[in-house]
């Protein structure tokens, strides 16, 4: 078991007359438990240089149905005009540009029914960050056997 | 227009060998409507939570406000067993998300028993 903590803030002073201010923390836990998620693709940065679709994450096999997982995804574009779409199970979530992020629960479905991909906006090069926190997955085997 | 300034922070010190502890703050536009509010879910009926024909792309803030409910948020709730996965995303107890909406099409929340789902949504044009 590990203990991951994602701590969100978000802060206006100009929203509106109330200044929002909120802040969040949670704990990264196993599906319907209180013990933590203990797996990780770790903190990945790629380089993209085409617009077609790309897996960036993958729910290869059953094992890892009705799993928890949590997602984070960053444009580390400095072009304004640059972004990214993101797709889970083929369904658009939404685009982030430049800067932006997402912080994602999810449930995993089997065989890449819920794999997460994104397309860049452009062709020139475009830089993204992203890492999953999950549990559930087993290699069974090899792909190339 | 309003400025929002979102900061995102992940930390463990054993899921992997290598601690982990990073953080990223945006900088973000809203120049459109605002809402921030918490919605009764009744965990019989999906609830209508982003109208595509009511607003225009946002950045959304959920959060699930009970301690024992796991609320799913997608295209249709009731089409969530079919092929493709039509649920976006699915909050435990007490967890939250911040992502990018398009505009493109309803999110819908459903819950299996009755419980409040707190949602700000900044429009950003």
């Amino acid at each position: 078991m590990a203990t991951t903590t994602a701590t969100f803030t978000l802060t206006s002073s100009d929203l509106n007359s109330d200044p929002l201010s909120l802040s969040t923390t949670k704990t990264c836990y196993k599906a319907g438990t209180t013990i933590g998620l203990d797996q990780t693709t770790g903190l990945n940065k790629i380089y993209l240089t085409a617009t077609t679709n790309v897996d960036i994450i993958t729910v290869p096999g059953a094992t890892m149905a009705g799993k928890n997982a949590k997602v984070y995804i960053a444009n580390l574009s400095t072009d304004d005009t640059e972004y990214i779409i993101v797709t889970k199970g083929g369904n658009v979530i939404g685009r982030l540009y430049a800067g932006d992020f997402l912080w994602m629960p999810m449930e995993q479905k089997a065989a890449h029914l819920s794999d997460i991909e994104i397309a860049p906006s452009v062709a020139t090069g475009m830089w993204v960050e992203y890492m999953m926190i999950h549990e559930g997955m087993k290699l069974t085997g090899s792909a190339d056997a | 227009m309003a400025t929002l300034t979102p900061t995102f922070t992940l930390t463990s010190t054993d899921i992997t060998s290598d601690e982990l502890s990073f953080s990223k703050t945006d900088t973000l536009t809203a120049n459109g409507s605002v809402e921030f509010k918490r919605l009764d879910l009744d965990g019989t009926n999906t609830k209508l939570i982003l109208d595509a024909s009511a607003l225009a792309a946002s950045y959304v803030w959920l959060y699930n406000t009970d301690g024992s409910q796991t609320i799913t948020i997608g295209e249709d709730a009731a089409e969530a067993a079919e092929a493709m996965d039509s649920t976006h995303l699915t909050l435990a107890p007490y967890e939250f998300a911040w992502l990018p909406w398009d505009s493109t099409v309803d999110l819908y929340a459903d819950t299996s028993s009755a419980c409040k789902l707190e949602i700000g949504i900044f429009e950003k044009s």
